[in-house]
């Protein structure tokens, strides 16, 4: 028996090598008495002479693999099985760690992954919130109006600042259908409102009663008696002629050097007025400036018609035609601001009313 | 002992007892003639001054000096009166940590004879605390100011009371040479029960108050709104307790009051204040020209506008003649007048002054004409209106502050920074950012 073993020893030295290439199942790294399936395959090497003994009798003897219930001494290809499992063992133990690294590094990458949609998408709900130019735009006029409704500055009333706030409120109402109490406007208020279609500054103002001049107390002195007569005559020719068409050039530079000959005469007297008559012709001037830049416009008749004078006996019919003819309010000239505050108590009046109606409707 | 002899005693005892007397004042304050004597001055000599009428010149008072029916008493802050019977203490104060509601300057009162009240007086302006010293009992005081007469029951010793008075031009009133009815400055009154309980009795109110924490706080105005109530205070506001300022700013003004305290006693009241508001020292000449408007001492504002050559100096006695302006109606038109008579100015010139000592209103802010007129009056030939012109400017336009025009400079130098001024006015208007956009009310 002993030669026959001895020749056989290659091929077990083999056997034993192949198996050992092979992936050990769990089983042969667990020690303890942990069961063996029975569907494993039996060992390559047949137990002969333990017969009858194998897995199922070290099991059941509750030692596990490797000591059985005699303690035998281990031969050599026992030796090589045992070095092998140890082998298998192992490299399974790499590669379930292979494994699991792999596992590892996936999941840190769906980690990152989702950390930088969740950026993105914080990102998008930031923009989501934060408004844009147009809606900036929109947010400055609704602060503009709420400062124009609740009691401004008389300043910004007698600037129309406050008025065209208004203004645009309601024809935003109008455009959507809703119209607003009838608030009555005196024809007296109206006379003294000015208007501009946007290409000029101020309106008609101090060209009302064809060019017919109302000078200030300080500008009625007998400094400027010389000036004030050329202007009276040379705006009141110009006023004439623009009610019809174009104003003749000639004109126009005779107007512009007279009103500047009285801000130089205005200069040299300085020290001869106080603060407040200074103030007060100098204004007037600036507002004479503004009355005959509007006289050099090609199309400066339309300022005279009907259609661009203010027109209605209430809030509503004054809009309706500022609407229609593209109109906005011009600021007030000197004299004219207790008619600026009176037509801003009653376009509040009719923007509240407004408000209130807008309210009431139903959402569709 | 011989006749001599006893002639030559006699001549020693009156000597000894005038020296006596002098060193206690009494022989320096006014003859009490047939105004009797109403209160004594408690704090050192050199805190308090009494005049009987205006016009007349200043007297200081001295230690434990009388006080006299009807005098106006201007007082340095920290003096302190009693009045004829002692139970009721009056302390001028002011505002040294310059946290008040109201930049109170000065502080002076009247006192009255009264069978009826221990302390009648009339509070002029200024901040003043009212106590009671009695030992037991409560102190029964009348304060008046403007039209009002108040009655306080201070219900116990200790109890104390301040109040606080302060006139000025509201903004955008302008100067009128012919005032109506209404053209007068806006006053305000503050009073608060520091310590105690206190009934007061004003018009048809009664208002029992008492210390924080209670209904310590009641403001007067002269709008003609009808009275407000006591407000309740849960604790003192920090403007109330001057005396106990320690800021450093306060400690030092309590340096500069003393050291002006001790040189009116070494020399006069006229010559201190000379001497304080040409001073080297910058705080000096504050508490110098400060006095100049306590005392009503125009001719010396002026003389400060037109010949110090201290900017500062300058620029403070242009807010010293704004308070004094605003204590009551009519003091804007005796500056006029006084600008007429005294100084030889035309009308025009005059009233542009007071007109540059009155505010702006937010009409005129709105108008780029002024800004203009304001850089044209910089080269206005008279020193009051060119001054005032730049102390608008450089509070309206701080970016020129940088220019530095003095309108003490002679005038080549002065045309260099108005045309700098006009530049920088015109660039601001044409960028419209002149006028500035005016606050919502």
């Amino acid at each position: 028996m002993s030669s026959s073993i001895l020749r056989l020893t290659p091929l077990l030295v083999v056997a034993a090598m192949a198996f050992a290439s092979s992936p050990a199942p769990a089983q042969f790294t667990v020690a303890g008495g942990i069961a063996a399936p029975a569907l494993l395959p039996p060992p390559i090497f047949p137990y002969g002479r333990y017969g009858g003994l194998g897995y199922g009798l070290g099991v059941g003897a509750g030692l596990g693999y490797g000591f059985g219930w005699n303690n035998w001494m281990q031969n050599p290809y026992e030796g090589y099985l045992n070095g092998a499992a140890n082998v298998t063992t192992a490299n399974a133990q790499y590669q379930l760690t292979i494994q699991q690294a792999k596992l590892a590094r996936e999941e840190a990458r769906r980690s990152a992954l989702q950390t930088r949609r969740a950026a993105l998408e914080e990102r998008q709900y930031e923009l989501s919130l934060m408004p844009d130019a147009e809606q900036l735009r929109q947010q400055q006029l609704m602060k503009s109006l709420q400062r124009s409704r609740n009691n401004p500055p008389l300043t910004e009333i007698w600037s129309a600042t406050a008025l065209n706030d208004l203004l645009r409120a309601i024809q935003l109402a109008h455009t959507r259908g809703v119209t607003g109490p009838a608030v009555p406007l005196s024809t007296e208020t109206l006379k003294h409102i000015n208007m501009t279609a946007g290409t000029t500054r101020g309106g008609v103002g101090l060209l009302r009663n064809d060019g017919k001049l109302t000078w200030p107390y300080v500008l009625r002195r007998s400094t400027f008696d010389e000036q004030r007569k050329r202007m009276d005559e040379s705006l009141a020719k110009a006023v004439k002629a623009a009610h019809a068409g174009p104003v003749a050039a000639e004109l126009l530079h005779d107007l512009t050097a007279t009103q500047k000959q009285l801000e130089r005469a205005l200069d040299g007297w300085v020290a001869d007025l106080t603060p407040s008559e200074f103030i007060q012709g100098s204004r007037y001037l600036r507002e004479l400036k503004d009355s005959i830049r509007l006289l050099q416009e090609s199309d400066v008749s339309r300022y005279f018609r009907t259609e661009w004078t203010p027109q209605g006996s209430t809030v509503a019919e004054l809009v309706r035609q500022m609407t229609r003819q593209g109109l906005r309010f011009a600021p007030a000239v000197s004299g004219d601001e207790s008619y600026y505050t009176s037509l801003h108590r009653s376009l509040v009046d009719y923007d509240m009313g407004l408000s209130q109606l807008t309210a009431m409707q139903p959402r569709p | 002992m011989s006749r001599r002899f006893q002639g030559a005693l006699v001549r020693i005892f009156a000597t000894l007892v005038a020296g006596m007397l002098a060193g206690g004042g009494l022989l320096n304050a006014e003859p009490a003639g047939s105004r009797p004597v109403v209160g004594h001055l408690v704090s050192k000599a050199g805190t308090l001054f009494a005049r009987e009428k205006p016009g007349q010149d200043w007297k200081s008072i001295a230690a434990k000096g009388e006080v006299h029916d009807g005098d106006l008493l201007v007082g340095l802050p920290g003096a302190v009166l009693t009045c004829a019977n002692r139970a009721v203490d009056l302390t001028l104060l002011t505002d040294f940590n310059k946290n008040s509601p109201y930049p109170v300057l000065e502080a002076a009162v009247v006192l009255h004879a009264s069978a009826d009240h221990d302390l009648d007086f009339t509070l002029d302006r200024g901040r003043v605390d009212v106590i009671n010293r009695k030992k037991e009992g409560a102190a029964r005081v009348r304060i008046r100011f403007h039209d009002q007469q108040w009655e306080a029951t201070l219900a116990e010793p200790g109890t104390r009371l301040a109040l606080q008075l302060y006139g000025r031009w509201a903004k955008g009133v302008p100067f009128r040479k012919e005032p109506g009815s209404k053209d007068v400055p806006a006053a305000d009154l503050l009073l608060v029960v520091r310590k105690g309980q206190v009934e007061l009795k004003h018009g048809s109110c009664y208002c029992p108050m008492s210390a924080p924490p209670g209904p310590a706080f009641l403001h007067w105005d002269n709008s003609g709104e009808p009275e407000e109530a006591p407000q309740k205070l849960e604790k003192l506001p920090d403007w109330v307790a001057t005396e106990q300022a320690d800021s450093e700013l306060a400690q030092r003004i309590k340096k500069y009051i003393e050291r002006f305290r001790r040189q009116i006693v070494k020399s006069s009241l006229r010559e201190a204040v000379r001497a304080f508001v040409t001073s080297e020292d910058p705080y000096e000449r504050r508490v110098g020209v400060i006095t100049l408007g306590a005392l009503d001492n125009l001719e010396g504002l002026g003389e400060v506008i037109n010949g110090t050559k201290y900017p500062d100096a300058w620029d403070l006695a242009v807010v010293v003649t704004r308070h004094w302006l605003g204590r009551c109606p009519g003091q804007d038109q005796i500056l006029y007048q006084r600008l007429l008579d005294k100084r030889g100015l035309k009308p025009v010139q005059a009233a542009g002054i007071l007109q540059l000592l009155h505010s702006f209103g937010d009409a005129d802010l709105a108008q780029p004409e002024l800004y203009k007129m304001l850089v044209k009056f910089l080269d206005n030939d008279v020193l009051g209106i060119r001054g005032l012109a730049h102390w608008h400017l450089v509070r309206l336009v701080p970016a020129g502050k940088k220019i530095g025009f003095n309108p003490l400079d002679p005038k080549d130098k002065r045309d260099k920074a108005r045309d700098q001024w006009k530049k920088l006015i015109d660039d601001m208007l044409s960028k419209r950012e002149l006028p500035p956009k005016p606050s919502a009310k």
